[in-house]
């Protein structure tokens, strides 16, 4: 039966940024979805959801490290310099850092988020219309599936945010349905031209293609539509584990799927959401070997001599 | 004084405020001061390290007054003599005091002090309004700035309720609501706890994340009232 008293809370610190990305939340709903305040709301509403979700791991990693008084300001110190005003990070670090740490915020929702940022800086920097006659199609689904993954990496529910969690999560799936549909179409395209080779042209394609496969770097799996070897692209996903093997270090980190190539049939597939809708969704590990003077960066360090009386 | 030595006493509050959000001690250790059993009871918020420049002191005394005698920073000094409405305490804070003890030093049995449990509460107000509600301080916080408030806050499995409408601006639709079911007392009347605190020592703890209280309009007849209060951050089990 314990709690903490606080007189003033933190401008970084998550509740004060969640309730004002709910605020502004709330602003877009007050439009209609063809006004151009109702995507320019929603941007701001994103970016401070963001700043909300990584403060939730730690104001800290808000603070501009350019100044350290930034820093000193995160942890809640009164300020060490007169006329200091503290400064945290653009939205663009806001979100890397995100994609970082958070590993359902994957590189489409990055994307997206970084894409949305840009409309609302033209918005205020330019005097192009960046929200005017913007599709929703174009970005409500991604901005509802970006809020769901920051509103539950902060353990909270997607209803405390959204006042209809239900219409929003049928746009979200509407995207898993658009991603199965543009995957399907796409595959089976491939497999046309690929069944239209001659054995002699298959054969040859895919012996190069199973070459490629093993000199490139990347995660080898069967192509969904010619089953040749083909190369898949992760971004990381998760914290890096550490260990040493004989004389070798080995670095191993989880990868989400973030592209697909098949040389063979040409085959290409971008997008997490489409490589889940084709059976290549799932994570795989990337592993790198080091030896101790590469890991640690001693490329000028001697070769270690014991002393010894000659 | 120690009311541990006084487990009845002590497993009785516990469960209670556990159930209702709050515990009326009846002439509860009448002869000790107010400030020794809030220490008995649990961690006493210090409000003078709190709030150095305002000469609050820890344990404060309330008494009626005329509206014109006092400042519209109080609740006396706004409402005077009159009925107080239902609110919990310190609600522009980050973080309100979870408890508060309000001790009979001079008492009648005219003057009750109602409660608003948590469980009547969010039968009225649904929760997924609640979270969605934000507030603010009518004044600039200590630092200069102006931060948003939830109605509904969380401390780790623990939900808490804010509210007062003096100290509070509601800031969005959701908040303006709750106000004006709050405001109609005619919604929850029925659900009200009334106690007076009318002989010496006679004690109500109160879980101020849980229930909302206000006082009773005060007679002209009973304006020596005196009721001490002290904001305890945890109570011991």
């Amino acid at each position: 039966m314990t709690s903490e008293i606080k007189l003033t809370g933190h401008e970084w610190s998550e509740e004060s940024l969640f309730c004002k990305a709910t605020l502004y939340f709330e602003q877009i709903k007050s439009h209609t979805a063809d006004d151009w305040q109702y995507g320019f709301w929603s941007a701001l509403s994103l970016e401070l959801l963001s700043r909300a979700a990584l403060s939730h791991i730690s104001p800290v990693f808000l603070a501009d490290t350019k100044n350290w008084r930034n820093l000193a300001h995160a942890l809640g110190k009164n300020p060490t310099a007169k006329k200091f005003s503290p400064i945290s990070l653009n939205a663009g670090e806001i979100f890397n850092r995100l994609h970082e740490l958070i590993p359902d915020f994957n590189q489409e929702i990055l994307n997206f988020c970084i894409k949305h940022a840009e409309r609302r800086n033209r918005e205020v920097h330019s005097g192009h219309l960046a929200f005017e006659s913007l599709g929703t199609s174009k970005w409500l689904p991604k901005f509802y599936l970006a809020c769901k993954v920051l509103i539950e990496s902060m353990g909270r529910d997607f209803s405390d945010f959204v006042p209809d969690p239900v219409e929003a999560m049928n746009m979200i799936n509407s995207l898993k349905d658009d991603a199965v549909k543009a995957v399907e179409a796409d595959i089976e395209a491939h497999k046309k031209v690929w069944s239209n080779k001659n054995k002699e042209e298959q054969k040859k394609a895919s012996t190069q293609a199973a070459l490629w496969a093993r000199r490139q770097s990347g995660h080898c799996v069967d192509c969904p539509s010619c089953d040749c070897n083909a190369l898949l692209q992760g971004s990381p996903y998760g914290a890096v584990s550490t260990k040493l093997d004989g004389d070798y270090i080995i670095e191993r980190q989880a990868q989400l799927p973030s592209s697909f190539e098949c040389i063979a049939c040409g085959l290409r597939i971008s997008g997490f959401s489409r490589l889940s809708a084709c059976g290549l969704g799932d994570v795989f590990s990337e592993e790198s070997t080091w030896t101790a003077a590469d890991f640690f960066n001693l490329d000028d360090a001697k070769e270690f001599e014991p002393d010894f009386n000659d | 004084m120690d009311t541990a030595a006084d487990p009845i006493s002590r497993k009785h509050i516990t469960i209670q405020l556990h159930q209702n959000g709050y515990v009326m001690l009846p002439e509860w250790y009448r002869e000790e001061t107010t400030i020794s059993i809030a220490h008995s009871l649990g961690t006493v918020v210090d409000i003078r390290a709190l709030l150095p420049q305002t000469h609050i002191s820890t344990v404060q005394t309330l008494t009626p007054n005329h509206k014109t005698n006092s400042s519209d920073n109080h609740y006396t000094g706004t409402y005077g003599l009159a009925e107080f409405p239902m609110h919990t305490d310190l609600a522009h804070w980050a973080r309100p005091p979870r408890y508060f003890i309000l001790r009979c030093q001079k008492g009648t049995p005219e003057v009750t002090t109602k409660i608003l449990p948590g469980s009547a509460l969010y039968s009225i107000l649904k929760m997924p309004l609640l979270r969605r509600a934000l507030a603010r301080p009518r004044q600039l916080g200590q630092n200069g700035l102006l931060l948003l408030l939830p109605l509904v806050f969380q401390v780790g499995n623990i939900y808490g309720f804010r509210w007062d409408s003096l100290f509070l601006v509601p800031m969005n639709e959701t908040a303006t609501q709750v106000a004006e079911m709050l405001s109609m007392t005619s919604l929850y009347k029925s659900k009200l706890k009334s106690f007076s605190l009318a002989r010496n020592g006679d004690t109500l703890i109160i879980d101020n994340w849980r229930c909302l209280h206000g006082r009773s309009k005060v007679p002209e007849t009973e304006i020596n009232r005196k009721i001490e209060r002290v904001y305890l951050s945890e109570i011991h089990t």
